[in-house]
């Protein structure tokens, strides 16, 4: 469902994006027997990624430096990255809320905490299809070891994690469950 | 103002400022990811004590935009 590559010190956005395609190219033909062509995603007006033509299989790329990511999944899905360093006040400041503020200043490694909430906010706003345009301090999350559950969205799966200098975090929409009832 | 929006947009992006114009799409030209965007937002936010409602955010896609939205919040 995810594939991640690492890029090499001082690949530019252009190599990202390119290794970011190579992934989904490799996952899809891989997990779904599907070959991309030349030019495979459109974007919404949003700016999220989709197959056009194949509106049963939900993609999500990500990448920062030194990463490549991407996820594929047959519901909506949304996947961050960003490598751990100190992060900006100015990001946290508008992303966070109060209590979150409290808790990243509090937290043993404050940079990790933030970029833990970080990516788990940006994977739900990818999954939802909204990008930056929801309001990102309404996502709230409590984390339990590798997973997580937004409090307000409970419609989605969460799943955290710190490897080789980077934080990860996928978001994937829970199938829809349709209970039937039959009248007597 | 895209005086300002380009130095804030070089504290994240290798690249001389002055070839930032007014057209220079921030995620198609720059690369900037979500965070690098917040990031100039909520600088802006606070360097000018204004607040960018995230609704707001998808109307500034390049450093014109943004700019243009920052002199008419301040007005």
């Amino acid at each position: 469902m995810i594939r991640l590559a690492r890029l090499v010190p001082g690949a530019g956005h252009e190599a990202a994006k390119a290794m970011s395609l190579r992934l989904l190219a490799d996952a899809l033909l891989e997990e779904k027997g599907l070959r991309l062509g030349p030019e495979p995603l459109a974007h919404t007006r949003e700016g999220m990624p989709f197959l056009p033509g194949h509106a049963g299989i939900h993609i999500s790329l990500a990448h920062c430096e030194g990463l490549a990511a991407c996820a594929v999944a047959d519901t909506p899905v949304g996947i961050d990255a960003e490598r751990l360093r100190p992060h900006s006040p100015f990001a946290a400041r508008h992303a966070m809320g109060n209590e979150e503020l409290d808790a990243i200043r509090n937290a043993r490694d404050p940079d990790l905490e933030f970029f833990r909430r970080w990516t788990l906010k940006e994977s739900c706003l990818k999954a939802m299809g909204t990008g930056l345009g929801y309001p990102i301090r309404e996502l709230e999350f409590v984390c339990v070891n590798n997973m997580a559950l937004c409090i307000n969205k409970p419609e989605f799966q969460f799943t955290v994690w710190e490897e080789n200098g980077y934080m990860l975090a996928l978001c994937v929409q829970l199938p829809q469950t349709v209970i039937g009832h039959s009248e007597s | 103002m895209l005086n300002y929006v380009r130095k804030s947009v070089v504290e994240y992006v290798d690249v001389d400022e002055n070839t930032i114009s007014e057209d220079t799409h921030f995620v198609r030209d720059l690369g900037l990811n979500s965070y690098d965007f917040v990031s100039i937002v909520g600088k802006a936010e606070a360097d000018l004590g204004i607040e960018i409602p995230d609704i707001e955010i998808s109307g500034m896609q390049t450093a014109g935009e943004m700019a243009e939205y920052l002199k008419k919040k301040l007005e």
